[in-house]
């Protein structure tokens, strides 16, 4: 019988709420496992703490009253040592989060308490999603959501039933727990589950799961129908933790870098709204200019540093990248860069426009076609740039203009090796070698330097370095052995030095995978590469690449290129679906903005002008057809039948509007009521409540009554289970009371 | 001044609440929920709780920061917690959904007399059970405390029943009513409280109290009179009926030829021998009973005396002056006495005296007549035949 699923008792709801509560606690701290902050032995302990509890739920009955009346002055002295013993405000800020999540765990909680876990764990799970922006952070919105819900709904429940019952602080006597309540010391979980599972009603479960996700849609209306428009745009959070990059891409790198980070094969950056056609079959993301080459590796020189800082942007959200004029592409793609890759931006070229999500404080240098950030971002960082070139040239007037002399004087280091004169004198070696006495212009020289490095080394993750003293680099240079691209590109930029051509390193990333389910170009941060840049002494910088297998000098020929195009790497599968789910996350939520709503309200009203046309257009054709119908010639015959169609149908219009859903209820129970669980059911059901209620039990007038509906049921006037469903309810309610009233 | 509205208890089967009459399911119901959307129906309040009060101030925090530093994350979270507000909403909206309500009272009150009454719920919904009301009661007019009740079970579907009870002792003899107040709950997540007027009023009475008196031999049973038989079951020597022997039953009573004739034993019952009635006059006369506390303790002497009279079997007549005298045969008919006593206001219209020794012309012949005369500034007694009889 439908009716006959039992209730959760008193003791059940708070069992429930305390294993929600709990898990509520547990799940809002393993945010703290996304968070970049030194959190995860918290964030451990509380799992362990939150587990353990629920394996044995009379521990914290354990704990003396003293103990709960110092837990919170102990909280606030290890705050305040914690803040100031030199940690991140943020970090502190988290691991009071935490602590205060292990002790409402670790204590019995009452309604406020369980209110107070919603809120920190909100607190948590919201601070998890500012600082990362990821998808992650919705799937732990929701689920928390649900869980939230659900604790708050059995809360509600059991404080209903604990006015009558009073069993929350009833104690277990004698169980050998100082201060347990009995339902701690009652709690088998597979009991409580077996109960749960006998008092729910799945109609109901897939009513709550219907309901859900109507919260989620109304969500998502209401986050695009809440206006925006910016009030401050000061974002507090970021300034509260210590900036560090996870990544090689700084001023400064030591060779293996950029090897490191290729070992990684998370996402680095996506580029969305760009069209297959126009981008590069094998683009170059410029991220850092290294100049100066020291202590045997690369670096940003002050005066390169010098440069970029002479423009710096303070709030601002867009600027102009040096491209100007009709000519050239006016494509918009947004770029959403990933939180610890960079500070540095990843560019192809010059561009039009470059527009941030927000006002943000950066350096931009146009001729070295650098936009550095002021910190190192920890959260996503979208732009959109305008227009942006992807040439291997890269025109620099200023540089053009300036002499040797000039440059060097400074700061800038195209020029220098800064290696001993033994280590000088085999680079010269190694350039005369490849300049085979020839006088080589600077693509003519890059040619043949990369094919020297070729032919000398092979491509390889691990690079093999002679032992010995001096430079690495060019340790690496006079061995055979096989090195990745920093050291070739390295290499070849001491070789163009030595041989007079001002060079440059690049780091960066190399390619992308085009994602067909997202329509945008997923770059990896295993894809992540070091290049030189070649002064060509008539005003641009050729990109030459000298690792084996990439072009090396400049830009591919057409064939090449398209050849490149063609065999772009396609992400399928799974993996491309998240990543696709990932670009609509950032499309359509951390980059949603006025403009993006307005852009939506326009494509709205749009689409419903569309369809009100449609509509108007149908409207006009049918009343049209109507009318040249009405208008035909008929007999008097076929106008009598015409009427008696519109009678029929106007009565069958008001019938439906007047008894359509009792009708329908009704066709529903019959078809319900037939076979084992029809009539014959309804008279079994009521012979055996029959049964267990005789005369002369219970309350005397209540027994009678139900008895004589019983019976009613039972011989009378057959009688549909709908109806009769409240009559073996009160039956229920008859016996049970005849339990009480047993003399 | 005593009504004209015969005394019924008919209201007493009335449903209340959002299931039942025009507010249940019918073709406008959507039309009349969207309505309620804009124009509330008066009565109905949504108040936050202290949850919902922390979580509307936690929207407006999130939602300032949102907007202070333009962050997506944070107008998710903000319309999230709207939407849950919404979800709270409509989950309290549809727990509501379909409850009636009645009240159940026994079929007599008596002022002064703790009484059980009853609030009977019941769903109507197809599927969903209800849980957690909160109903409001008031019983004995506005300045009555109100009484808390409770629904702490699950409410079933498709007609499940509860029946909450309360105690209540009328204080006054008369009207009174019991009214639902208020239904509340915090259904679902205890963000909000609403609360749905109770629309069910119930209209009781209660009769007069019983007082202690004191009895003079002059009410001691008199003499019967011979031949003379009632149409009940007594001890005359008059047979009235024959019934089925039960246990307990004196064997001379069996009625031997009719137990052998019909197979089953059968014993005789006898008329009750009738004996000269006392006829009860109730005169609430605004002269004559000026004072309203005494004019109480009257009707209170009356009904307790019409008992006593009637379970003595010598109560015969009642007349309730204007109203034309009652034969009182049975129980109902007493009742009927004492809703006629229950019914009479204080301070009601003189009317001129009728002449001593006048006889009502329904009484019947010989009958004694007990009237009540006001005694000193408090007391009251009864004479019989201008006789004092009781007094209290």
């Amino acid at each position: 019988m439908d009716n006959a699923r039992p209730e959760l008792e008193t003791d059940d709801l708070h069992q429930l709420r305390w294993a929600l509560g709990n898990v509520l606690a547990m799940l809002s701290a393993s945010c703290g496992l996304f968070l970049d902050l030194d959190v995860v032995p918290w964030v451990l302990a509380v799992l362990v703490v939150g587990v353990t509890v629920c394996r044995w739920p009379t521990l914290p009955g354990w704990i003396p009253s003293w103990g709960h009346r110092l837990a919170f002055p102990l909280i606030v002295v290890a705050v305040t040592v914690d803040f100031y013993g030199g940690t991140d405000t943020l970090t502190a800020l988290v691991r009071v989060q935490l602590l205060l999540l292990t002790y409402r765990i670790i204590s019995y909680r009452k309604r406020r308490d369980d209110l107070q876990v919603v809120l920190l764990g909100l607190f948590l799970v919201v601070l998890t999603g500012v600082m990362t922006l990821s998808l992650a952070f919705a799937v732990q919105l929701f689920v928390f959501t649900g869980c939230a819900l659900a604790l708050l709904l059995v809360t509600t429940l059991a404080d209903v039933t604990r006015g009558v019952n009073g069993t929350a602080d009833t104690v277990a006597a004698g169980a050998g727990h100082r201060s347990a309540p009995a339902w701690a010391a009652e709690l088998r979980w597979g009991r409580l589950l077996r109960r749960l599972r006998s008092a729910v009603d799945w109609r109901i479960v897939a009513l709550a799961v219907g309901l859900f996700g109507g919260v989620v849609a109304v969500t998502a209306m209401l986050f695009t129908a809440i206006p925006r428009f910016e009030l401050g745009r000061s974002f507090f959070l970021d300034q509260l933790i210590t900036k560090k990059t996870r990544t090689g891409f700084s001023e400064s790198i030591q060779f293996g870098d950029v090897t490191r980070i290729q070992e990684d094969t998370s996402v680095a950056f996506t580029v969305d709204g760009a069209s297959p056609d126009r981008l590069p079959g094998v683009p170059y993301w410029r991220m850092v200019v290294l100049d100066e080459h020291r202590d045997g590796g690369f670096r940003s020189s002050a005066g390169l540093r010098a440069e970029l800082a002479r423009r710096s942007w303070q709030r601002r959200a867009a600027v102009e990248g040096g491209v100007t004029g009709l000519k050239g592409s006016r494509e918009r793609w947004t770029f959403y860069l990933e939180p610890g890759i960079s500070r540095y931006l990843p560019l192809t070229g010059a561009y039009r426009e470059l527009r941030f999500n927000r006002p943000m404080n950066f350096q931009q240098n146009i001729p070295l076609r650098m936009v550095a950030l002021a910190n190192d971002p920890s959260e996503l960082v979208g732009f959109e740039i305008t227009g942006m070139e992807s040439s291997a040239i890269l025109p620099d007037a200023v540089q053009a203009e300036r002499t040797r002399e000039a440059a060097e004087a400074a700061g800038l280091g195209y020029w220098r090796v800064a290696a001993s004169a033994e280590d000088r004198a085999r680079l010269k070696r190694w350039v005369n070698e490849i300049q085979d006495g020839d006088d080589l212009t600077a693509e003519a020289f890059a040619q043949r330097a990369a094919r020297w490095l070729a032919a000398r080394h092979r491509y390889g993750l691990e690079s093999e370095l002679p032992a010995g003293s001096g430079d690495a680099v060019v340790r690496w240079l006079e061995g055979r052995g096989p090195g990745h691209c920093e050291l070739f590109a390295a290499g070849f930029a001491l070789l163009a030095r030595t041989a007079g051509h001002p060079a440059r390193l690049v780091t960066g990333f190399k390619g992308g995978s085009w994602n067909e389910f997202s329509g945008s170009l997923i770059v990896r941060n295993s894809m992540a590469h070091a290049w030189c840049e070649l002064w060509d002494g008539s005003g641009a910088w050729i990109r030459v690449d000298p690792t084996p297998g990439a072009y090396a000098v400049g830009d591919p020929d057409p064939e090449l290129a398209a050849a490149q195009q063609r065999s772009r790497t396609i992400d399928g599968g799974w993996g491309a679906r998240l990543d696709g789910l990932r670009v609509f996350w950032y499309r359509r939520v951390v980059n949603f903005d006025q403009a993006a709503q307005l852009e939506l309200v326009e494509d709205v009203r749009g689409g419903v002008r569309l369809w009100l046309e449609r509509g108007r257009t149908w409207l006009k054709g049918v009343s049209d057809d109507a009318m040249a119908w009405v208008k035909r010639p008929r007999s008097a015959e076929q106008w009598r039948l015409v009427l008696i169609f519109f009678v029929a149908l106007s009565l069958s219009l008001w019938a439906g509007l007047r008894w359509g859903e009792p009708a329908l209820w009704w066709l529903v129970a019959r078809l319900r009521g037939r076979g084992r669980r029809g009539q014959a059911a309804v008279r079994r059901e009521a012979a055996r409540w029959l049964r267990r209620l005789p005369p002369g039990r219970g309350v005397a007038g209540e027994v009678s009554r139900v008895r004589a509906e019983l019976e009613a049921l039972r011989f009378g006037r057959p009688v549909e289970r709908d109806a009769a469903r409240h009559i073996f309810v009160r039956a229920r309610q008859a016996v049970r009371g005849a339990r009480w009233h047993r003399p | 001044m005593p009504t004209s509205r015969p005394l019924t208890f008919s209201d007493a089967e009335t449903w209340a609440g959002p299931g039942a009459g025009r507010d249940a399911a019918g073709p406008g119901r959507w039309v009349t929920l969207f309505w309620a959307l804009i124009y509330p129906p008066r009565g109905e309040r949504v108040a936050p709780t202290t949850s919902g009060v922390v979580l509307i101030s936690l929207a407006i925090g999130v939602g300032t920061a949102a907007y202070n530093t333009a962050n997506n994350i944070l107008f998710l979270t903000l319309a999230l917690l709207l939407s849950c507000l919404v979800l709270s909403g409509v989950l309290s909206w549809m727990n509501l959904q379909r409850i009636t309500w009645r009240v159940r009272t026994e079929r007599a009150l008596r002022a002064g007399r703790t009484t059980t009454l009853g609030l009977e719920v019941r769903n109507g919904k197809r599927l969903l059970p209800t849980y957690g009301l909160a109903f409001e009661m008031q019983a004995g007019g506005e300045k009555a405390p109100r009484v808390p009740l409770a629904l702490t079970s699950r409410l079933d579907p498709a007609g499940g029943e509860t029946c909450l009870e309360w105690e209540w002792r009328p204080e006054r003899r008369g009207e009174s009513t019991i009214v639902l107040v208020r239904v509340s709950s915090l259904f679902p997540f205890g963000f909000l409280k609403k609360s749905y007027p109770g629309r069910l009023t119930r209209r009781v009475w209660a009769w007069p109290a019983t007082v202690v008196y004191e009895r003079h031999p002059l009410l001691a049973p008199a003499r019967r009179t011979a031949g003379e038989t009632l149409a009940r079951v007594g001890q005359s020597d008059d047979l009235l009926a024959l019934r089925r022997y039960a246990s307990g039953d004196s064997p001379r009573l069996i009625h031997w030829k009719a137990s052998a004739r019909t197979g089953e034993w059968l014993v005789r019952q006898y008329a009750a021998e009738a004996e000269q009635g006392l006829s009860l006059v109730v005169d609430a006369d605004a002269l004559r009973w000026p004072r309203p506390e005494q004019l109480e303790l009257m009707l209170s002497l009356a009904a307790t005396l019409a008992e006593d009279l009637f379970r003595e079997g010598r109560l015969a007549w009642v007349e309730v002056v204007p109203e034309p005298a009652r034969r009182v045969r049975r129980v109902t008919d007493l009742e009927a006495v004492l809703d006629q006593l229950a019914r009479i206001a204080p301070g009601g219209e003189t009317r001129p005296e009728r002449p001593t020794g006048q006889r009502p012309a329904t009484t019947g012949p010989g009958q004694h007549r007990v009237s009540f005369v006001p005694e000193g500034n408090r007391g009251v007694g009864a004479y019989l035949d201008g006789q004092r009889a009781a007094r209290a």
